[in-house]
């Protein structure tokens, strides 16, 4: 026996048939005799591969316009024909969609962990019907699409079941191409620094907007990017989303903030260039640091409370969310924000029940903020929010 | 925890709390002859398209072939959990060995870890979290394992210190502030972790464990790694050009770094 992929039918209107490795999607409405037709093509048709299986199915009337995705699966690799609105996609990631015209679409697909077929009307609708875990092996059931997962080799013996919260990856064949190598001569930090979102290239004014966020996911794009970039030039930062602020460059080009007193990269004193005023990427301005240890690297806006995410600006993307839990129930959901402004680090409020307590190096007291009131925290400086304190730590030497 | 998928977790292989290694026992869909395989277990929350990405980024790590390099057999996610399995290493790992190791028997550790890392970033992937629990021994020679996966899909870019203190030692700061992992950066930890195993574990901040996390993350921020005055002047050298605060400053490649490493070595 060789193992075949599981066939979970989706949710939605249509109609999905299984006849061994044949296994095929039609649209509501679409005319029965004709489905008929298509799948006997399919089922008869020798020919080898997508091509093949799309050129035995042409030479049918294909004068209605209703949408389909025929499939015939070969020890693990797919050759899809599709027509009109539908698409495919492998492991979540749209492969293939059908045109809205008469021709066919065809391609081949090796082995994914899951390949998915929907009709492109349903893949909008945010409370579409969920998928139905069981294995399609034989028939015709009413679907809006199917999934197909990967199968495994089977074992010799009694195999443990994997969960159906496994997935599992192909690693056998890299789906992007090959990456450059990574740059060889260290760029200046404040031109490698690419994680931010897109956003406006003109310097903000110190009122500006919180700049762009770093969702985890965009940080991670943004890493990848990174490394695939070839070695740019130091200077100048010509790309419209990264965060640009005014700056001083140390005697080895590395760009600072003007009120450093030394280098954050190599610890040079800031002397000999620190009258000329340039653009250039912020830096990363530290770490806020929590009294559990955990260190959080001020790259990007945060909101910290029991359930940040709840927070509109975590929502819109344009701060990460940070979230403190200290059990004393003096934390709100949203507590305070954490905003990068050109080189400092300011504490706002969010309207918190219990307020947010900053103490700066200097002072002699702790200040409370109330709602909507904000401070710039200075390096070496505390917030505490119920009972929960963080430290921001700058990079630069005091 | 003790299984995750279809292995069978048998025990601990690394101190770290967060996101171990495991011994495990394979399961027999993946035709192994080894009865035992490292796991690497971390928990982590994935979107579809953080999954895709973790998916893409293991099958290119798997097709990057090196000696230096553990051989990854199998990858996927059971629930909250991302896992992948490995080689087991026969002799241990750097920071535990089987037997007590020479040094230079370190030193070349250190060196084909260098040289794996090489490897990885020739085909544009940055380890991000070298370490000498990552380093396998192998009577072979030394396997270089365990990217830094799980930090590449962290929120926040954010770091522990706690509860292992020796979690940020081999950390170059500059990353722990955000900056992108880079050749620069694995080189630092390389040199973090020739060092530790140079000098039998010291602390490249002495008196770190003992401030509360705010001072120790202050000192690692900001004071420059103070090389243990008990490893060769030869050795503390190689060190303390890892561990140059400009990336500049630093070996241009691991390759490079690996030669000068190897060159430590007493010839026979």
């Amino acid at each position: 026996m060789t193992p075949s992929p599981r066939v979970e039918v989706l949710g939605g209107a249509g109609t999905v048939c299984r006849d061994g490795t044949l296994v095929a999607w039609f649209a509501p409405g679409f005319p029965p005799t004709r489905a008929h037709e298509l799948l006997e093509l399919a089922r008869s048709s020798t020919a080898n591969g997508a091509a093949g299986l799309a050129g035995a199915l042409e030479t049918s009337d294909s004068s209605d316009s209703s949408a389909f995705c025929v499939l015939v699966e070969t020890d693990g690799t797919f050759a899809i024909v599709v027509k009109g609105h539908v698409v495919v996609s492998e492991d979540g990631l749209e492969r293939l969609r059908g045109t809205a015209g008469k021709g066919l679409v065809s391609a081949d697909v090796a082995t994914a962990a899951s390949l998915t077929v929907r009709g492109e009307n349903d893949l909008d609708q945010l409370n579409r019907p969920g998928s139905v875990p069981f294995d399609l092996r034989d028939g015709v059931v009413p679907g809006g699409g199917v999934t197909f997962w990967a199968a495994e080799p089977l074992p010799a013996s009694a195999p443990p079941e994997l969960d159906e919260n496994v997935v599992l990856f192909d690693l056998s064949m890299p789906q992007a191409p090959p990456r450059a190598p990574l740059p060889l001569a260290s760029i200046p930090a404040s031109v490698i620094s690419d994680v931010e979102e897109p956003t406006e290239a003109t310097p903000p004014e110190p009122t500006a907007p919180p700049e762009a966020p770093v969702e985890a996911a965009e940080a991670v794009l943004a890493v990848e990017a990174t490394e695939l970039a070839p070695p740019a030039p130091p200077t100048p930062p010509a790309s419209a989303h990264q965060h640009l602020v005014r700056g001083v460059n140390c005697a080895r080009g590395h760009f600072n903030n003007p009120r450093a007193l030394y280098c954050g990269i190599c610890g040079l004193a800031m002397v000999q260039n620190s009258v000329v005023v340039v653009d250039g990427v912020r830096p990363p301005l530290g770490v806020l640091l929590l009294d559990d240890g955990t260190a959080y690297s001020l790259d990007g806006d945060y909101v910290l409370g029991r359930e940040p995410e709840q927070a509109q600006d975590v929502a819109a993307g344009l701060a990460r969310p940070l979230k403190v839990d200290d059990g004393t129930g003096k934390i709100s959901r949203v507590h305070a924000r954490v905003t990068l402004q050109e080189w400092d680090v300011v504490i706002t409020d969010l309207g918190s029940h219990n307020g947010t307590r900053v103490f700066n190096p200097g002072e002699t007291s702790w200040r409370t903020l109330r709602a909507d009131e904000s401070v710039v925290l200075q390096p070496r400086g505390r917030l505490v929010i119920g009972q929960s304190t963080f430290e921001f730590q700058s990079i630069q030497r005091q | 925890m003790n299984r995750v998928a279809d292995y069978e977790i048998l025990d601990s292989v690394s101190r770290e709390e967060r996101d171990p290694l495991f011994t495990a026992v394979p399961p027999r869909r993946l035709g192994l002859s080894a009865d035992r395989v490292l796991l690497k277990v971390a928990q982590i929350e994935l979107g579809a398209r953080q999954l895709h990405r973790a998916a893409e980024e293991m099958r290119i790590l798997a097709a990057v072939k090196s000696p230096y390099l553990v051989e990854l057999y199998d990858a996927g996610q059971d629930g909250d959990k991302l896992f992948y399995s490995m080689e087991h290493p026969t002799l241990g790992t750097l920071e535990s060995p089987r037997q007590p190791l020479a040094s230079d028997e370190k030193l070349a550790a250190v060196a084909d870890a260098a040289r794996g890392a090489h490897a990885l970033h020739e085909a544009g992937i940055a380890h991000r979290n070298i370490r000498p629990s990552c380093i396998l021994l192998y009577a072979s020679g030394a396997k270089l394992a365990d990217l830094g996966m799980a930090k590449h899909f962290d929120a926040g870019n954010s770091v522990s210190m706690m509860p292992d203190v020796t979690d940020i030692e081999f950390i170059d700061p500059a990353i722990i502030t955000g900056e992108v992992p880079s050749r620069a950066s694995d080189v630092w930890s390389l040199g973090a972790t020739l060092h530790w195993a140079m000098s039998g574990g010291q602390l490249l901040h002495p008196g770190r464990a003992d401030l509360d996390p705010f001072a120790a993350m202050r000192r690692v921020l900001t004071e420059p790694p103070l090389i243990s005055p008990d490893l060769p002047d030869d050795v503390a050298a190689v060190v303390a050009r890892a561990l140059e605060r400009d990336p500049a400053d630093r070996p241009a490649t691991a390759e490079e770094l690996a030669v000068e490493v190897a060159a430590l070595i007493e010839a026979p």
